[in-house]
């Protein structure tokens, strides 16, 4: 009892500490203690009745790789590795410490078992949640007790004299991943309890068929309290998923399946140790005992190339880049508008003209305004972007893409939620030439319902998302992909809410009883057809104007066209490595069934040594082959937001910030005037040719101090915003370096580039030293700028920094009025007087 | 389980009590206690006092039973069908409406509020009962989600044919519902979503939530309402009767037709028009 409620708890405390669902670190790691202690206390007392062996300690030599292993991996995914090697060292201890050690070491290897299977899990949970072959049974099931209940609609309509509702049987309802984990658990300890492989076979069927029952049982209540509860809820809240699982704790596994009473070594296979244990401390002999070096090398060769299978993408031939953006099907998010300085209001920020713009700096670029898509047409074209169509394409144009890609060419398409424009109606036909379906949904945070955010776990990063960091969606649809393909974004801890066209945008107002698919859903799918690439994004929204250079989305853009501006050439490779790695472990099977020795605590390590190597290498060869695409085009100002010792808040991983710390609109405004900007901390950040420092907050260190005045002496442009919260001994401590000062702060107004008044109270620092540029009400210089060097470095200061706030900006979506446009030229005139400056002195030098 | 509980009280209330058997019920409490006394004497002679009088009891209370519910199943009271016109909502096809929350969004009190100002008695139709349309002057189908079998249909055929009106609200999301009923009538609604929008037809704006465009092969169909060219309320005469098809499942709920602090108008004579007048539109 005590070994199965381990089992349970450690199982339960992966469903809390993963964040698939509603993660509940707390209360994950509390059950993760008690699942640890009761198998702990099993192993210990199991081996008190049975008496001492080695246990799990001559296998201590593997704690160093699996040390390694762990550190690859992500957390708390990695939990498991490291429990098993802390385990393993604790066997080395004397007596009850030992027997910790290997109970410690026995818990940890099912974490570690449990741990295998989540990759496997996401994958499939990903990609297939109705479980729609089981509703005929569920609806049959329902019909014993007093429910109306039909198959239909998007799953089970059921009726109840004052209520209905439709719900649909998904693998996380029934909660597949709690019931495989534990069932991996119950296997471990069936497999290790040491008894005949045909007795240990009926026992693992037979927990099979138990826990079958009970996840059934358990599923079915859930249905019926539903009617009462009226909350979808149900399935993943804590409270619920707690109290539906823990009586499984109690349920007599060990009586009903019969396997070994407790977790300990058999006698039996305590026999067979013994003597593996004599054959390990007296070499030569009972040499068959002993593997051979060459099993050894085998069984680490097969890890290595298996490993190395999984991790594998394919490096690709490089194309020459010509990537053709389709406008001729679209009328959403064009990229023919320029973003000027000029062009204003709602229209001006759903528009790619600035993702257009990012990709003729790598990629020689064209737009297809008018035509038709033809073979003709993509012949001269590596990569073909199809984002948001608004109008259908004809089958012969579906034809010809699938052409396109299957002959080498890249295809990214480019959905968005709720089908909204039509977009997923019109990219269905193609996407599903390649199995791809763009759900008719909108994605939000699970336990939030706000936007979700991403950040990728995986140890093998798909090469369209090696640069992400914490990515944030803004309402993004789902999708269908088939098996095969790479869920580069695979989204977790989020919901599907299915559109609502009775609203604007389609957008749904979600409600407690509205039958949902939540927890892992694809964002993202690449997949490899033929010779060419396709990859499939579901947010249009991201890339718009007025989020293209929030960290994340101008990162994401570059790795698809990365990836997709490569034909295939080892599409074949995983599958060889595979097989390889098949042959390997037949042939030890062999040599294992003819009695000869293929693994010992040497092999098993080297083993596990040889896949964090794997692991390292298909990273590395990762790294080789996608790195960061060169520049055909410098003509673009790159304007560093320096984002460490800086206080400014752009909507990065939220949009609700506050208005008087945002500088989203000046951030995305420097766009208008043909710029770049990106955030970056000070080393980056001085690769840039402008480097804004928004209200310094913390002061830089002499290090960093240096490297600010080596940057402007060679030629760099540092602009420095002052006056919202800033630290003025930390701001003066660069700007003296520059013969500038920011002092005397009062409240007052700024003089427009016109000689008139900003209507607008802000405070306002009065600058020293320099050649001042604006002025404040009180007559004094608000602004000033600073050569600095032979090379036409170029400081300016801007003293009234609360001015560009998004409080007085507005949004990226606001039609401005004159004093608002009066403080974009202000902003306007403060980036381009760098490049004026630079034109001069270029022109001067020449 | 209102509408029997209403339908048993006004029975009681309709039948004059006979005043020849006035007298039963006292009788059979007689009867009662006197089984109870003589199986309790009987009790107490051989087995003990409270067995014996407890299964007394029970016996004497299921004699009284007996007595009077006998009469009540060999020949139950006749039930008198309404005599008045009657419009049935269909609720047998898991429905898209919600038949608890009668005031709620997605509630059709609204519905029954006009079908009662047009002199017709609501009935929800929670099984399919010919019975019940034979008597119907209207009958709305309201975005059903499981399909109608081909009797189902023939019986709402003939229903039509006799002069019966049918009202068909739904949209492509319950395709599956009304697929092979409107085949039947030449009509089938396109996948293509209108959304929400509002047309003034002349006597009034009528706004459609979720709307979708009707394909009909009848060239004499009517054309109701109309959206970039295309149909989402649609008439055809069949018979005696009429068939209405409104492209949009939430247009009879109440928010678009009346709530308790509000109506809209335009919607509400909409509906007198088709589901309520005899004309043709």
């Amino acid at each position: 009892m005590l070994s199965w409620a381990g089992i349970v708890g450690l199982a339960l405390a992966w469903v809390f500490l993963l964040p698939y669902y509603n993660p509940v670190p707390w209360l994950g790691w509390s059950l993760l203690g008690f699942g640890t202690a009761a198998s702990v206390a099993s192993w210990v007392l199991s081996r008190e009745k049975r008496g001492h062996g080695q246990g799990f300690r001559p296998y201590l030599l593997c704690a160093a790789p699996l040390a390694v292993l762990a550190a690859m991996m992500p957390f708390p995914e990695s939990t498991g590795l490291i429990v098993l090697a802390v385990g393993l060292v604790l066997t080395a201890a004397p007596k009850r410490l030992g027997e910790i050690g290997n109970g410690l070491a026995f818990a940890g290897l099912i974490l570690t078992i449990q741990a295998a299977w989540l990759p496997i899990h996401v994958v499939l949970e990903a990609r297939y949640h109705h479980l729609s072959a089981l509703e005929p049974l569920v609806k049959l099931a329902l019909s014993a007790f007093p429910l109306k209940a039909a198959v239909g609609g998007r799953g089970i309509l059921v009726q109840t004299p004052g209520y209905q509702f439709s719900i649909a049987t998904t693998m996380e309802k029934i909660n597949i991943l709690m019931l495989v984990l534990v069932y991996l658990g119950g296997l471990t300890a069936i497999l290790t309890s040491g008894t005949r492989v045909r007795r240990s076979l009926r026992q693992a069927l037979r927990l099979l068929w138990v826990l079958g029952v009970y996840f059934a049982a358990r599923y079915l209540l859930l249905l019926m309290v539903f009617p009462t509860v009226r909350n979808i809820g149900v399935f993943w809240r804590p409270e619920w998923v707690l109290g539906t699982f823990l009586p499984l704790a109690l349920v007599p596994v060990a009586a009903l399946t019969g396997y070994g009473r407790g977790l300990g070594v058999s006698q039996e296979v305590q026999a067979v140790r013994s003597e593996a244990d004599s054959a390990l401390e007296e070499p030569g002999t009972q040499g068959s005992r002993r593997p051979s070096m060459s099993s050894r090398l085998l069984v680490a060769a097969s890890c290595f190339t298996l490993v190395f299978a999984i991790g594998f993408h394919d490096p690709g031939a490089l194309k020459p880049g010509r990537v053709m953006i389709d406008e001729y099907h679209s009328n959403w998010e064009k990229t023919t508008e320029p973003y000027t300085t000029e062009w204003y209001g709602e229209d001006s920020g759903y528009n790619y003209y600035s993702l257009a713009s990012y990709m003729e700096d790598y990629y020689t670029v064209s737009k297809n305004l008018d035509s038709p898509i033809t073979d003709e047409l993509l012949a001269a074209q590596d990569v073909l972007v199809l984002k948001t169509p608004t109008s259908a394409y004809s089958q012969e144009e579906i034809d010809a893409v699938f052409r396109f890609v299957r002959q080498g060419g890249g295809l990214l398409l480019v959905g968005d939620h709720t089908n909204v424009f039509g977009t997923s109606t019109y990219l269905n036909p193609l996407a599903e030439r390649f199995g791809l379906h763009f759900n008719h949904d909108g994605t939000y945070d699970l336990a939030t319902d706000g936007l979700s955010i991403y950040e990728d776990r995986s140890v093998f990063p798909h090469p369209t998302v090696r640069r992400l960091g914490r990515f944030m969606f803004a309402t993004s649809c789902s999708l269908r992909a088939p098996l095969l393909s790479a869920g580069a974004i695979t989204g977790y801890g989020i919901k599907s809410l299915y559109l609502d066209y009775s609203r604007e945008n389609f957008f749904r107002t979600d409600a407690p009883d509205f039958d949902k698919d939540y927890g892992l859903l694809l964002q993202q799918v690449a997949l490899q057809s033929g010779r060419g690439r396709v990859v499939a994004f579901t947010d249009s929204t991201v890339w718009s104007n007025f989020f293209m250079f929030i960290p994340g989305k101008w990162e994401l853009a570059e790795g698809a066209l990365s990836w997709l501006n490569r034909r295939n050439v080892l599409a074949w490779a995983p599958w060889a490595l595979l097989a390889v790695a098949a042959a390997g472990a037949a042939a030890l099977l062999l040599r294992s069934t003819r009695g000869i020795a293929v693994v010992d605590p040497l092999g098993l390590a080297l083993a596990l040594g040889f896949a964090a190597l794997a692991i390292l290498s298909a990273r590395g060869l990762d790294s080789l082959s996608y790195a960061p695409p060169a520049k055909i085009a410098h003509a673009t100002t790159e304007i560093a937001f320096e984002s460490e010792h800086s206080n400014m808040l752009i909507p990065s991983e939220t949009i609700f910030i506050d208005p008087s710390s945002a500088y989203h609109v000046f951030y995305t405004w420097t766009q208008r005037v043909g710029a770049r900007p990106r955030m970056a901390s000070l080393p980056e950040a001085v690769k840039c040719d402008m480097v804004v420092l928004a209200n310094i907050t913390s002061p830089f260190g002499s290090r960093d101090l240096a490297r600010i005045r080596e940057y402007v002496e060679s030629g760099g442009s540092l602009l420095v915003l002052h006056g919202n919260g800033s630290d003025d001994s930390a701001a003066n401590r660069v700007l003296n370096m520059f013969g500038l000062a920011v002092e005397d702060p009062r409240n007052g107004f700024i003089m427009d580039l016109r000689g008139g008044t900003i209507q607008r109270f802000v405070p306002v620092y009065s600058v020293a030293g320099g050649t001042p540029l604006l002025h404040d009400s009180f007559g004094r210089a608000a602004a000033a700028s600073a050569s600095v060097g032979e090379r036409s470095g170029e400081v300016i200061v801007f003293g009234a920094s609360s001015l560009f706030s998004d409080a007085f900006m507005g949004t990226t979506s606001t039609i401005p009025d004159e004093t608002i446009r009066s403080i974009y030229d202000l902003e306007f005139y403060l980036i381009q007087l760098r490049r004026e400056v630079k034109t001069d002195h270029e022109q001067t030098s020449g | 389980m209102n509408t029997r509980f209403i339908d048993q009280v006004f029975s009681w209330l309709a039948h004059s009590q006979r005043s020849s058997v006035a007298w039963l019920p006292a009788a059979l409490i007689a009867i009662g206690a006197f089984t109870g006394a003589v199986g309790g004497g009987f009790g107490l002679k051989r087995k003990g006092l409270l067995p014996s009088a407890m299964s007394a009891l029970a016996g004497g209370l299921v004699v009284c039973l007996l007595i009077l519910e006998l009469p009540g199943w060999i020949h139950p009271s006749p039930k008198t069908p309404f005599g008045g016109g009657s419009a049935v909502i269909d609720r047998s096809h898991f429905p898209s409406f919600s038949g608890g929350d009668v005031w709620g969004a997605e509630g059709l009190a609204g519905l029954h509020h006009n079908i009662l100002r047009n002199q017709l008695l609501p009935i929800q139709m929670e099984a399919f009962d010919p019975n019940a349309l034979s008597r119907a002057e209207t009958l709305f189908i309201i975005g059903p989600q499981m399909p109608y079998t081909p009797s189902e249909i023939s019986e709402i055929e003939r229903f039509v044919m006799d002069g019966g009106r049918l009202i068909v609200s739904a949209g492509w999301e319950e395709k599956r519902g009304v697929e092979s009923l409107l085949d039947r009538f030449g009509m089938s609604i396109e996948p293509i979503p209108f959304g929400r929008f509002a047309v003034d037809t002349g006597s009034g704006v009528v706004e459609m939530p979720k709307a979708w465009p009707i394909a009909v092969q009848d060239p004499a169909a009517s054309l109701c309402l109309t959206k970039w060219d295309k149909p989402v309320v649609v008439t055809r005469m069949l018979g005696r009767g009429r068939i209405t098809v409104i492209g949009d499942s939430m247009f009879l709920l109440n928010p678009n037709i009346e709530t308790v602090s509000g109506y809209s108008i335009g919607n509400i004579q909409f509906l007198r028009a088709h589901a309520f007048s005899s004309a043709a539109h």
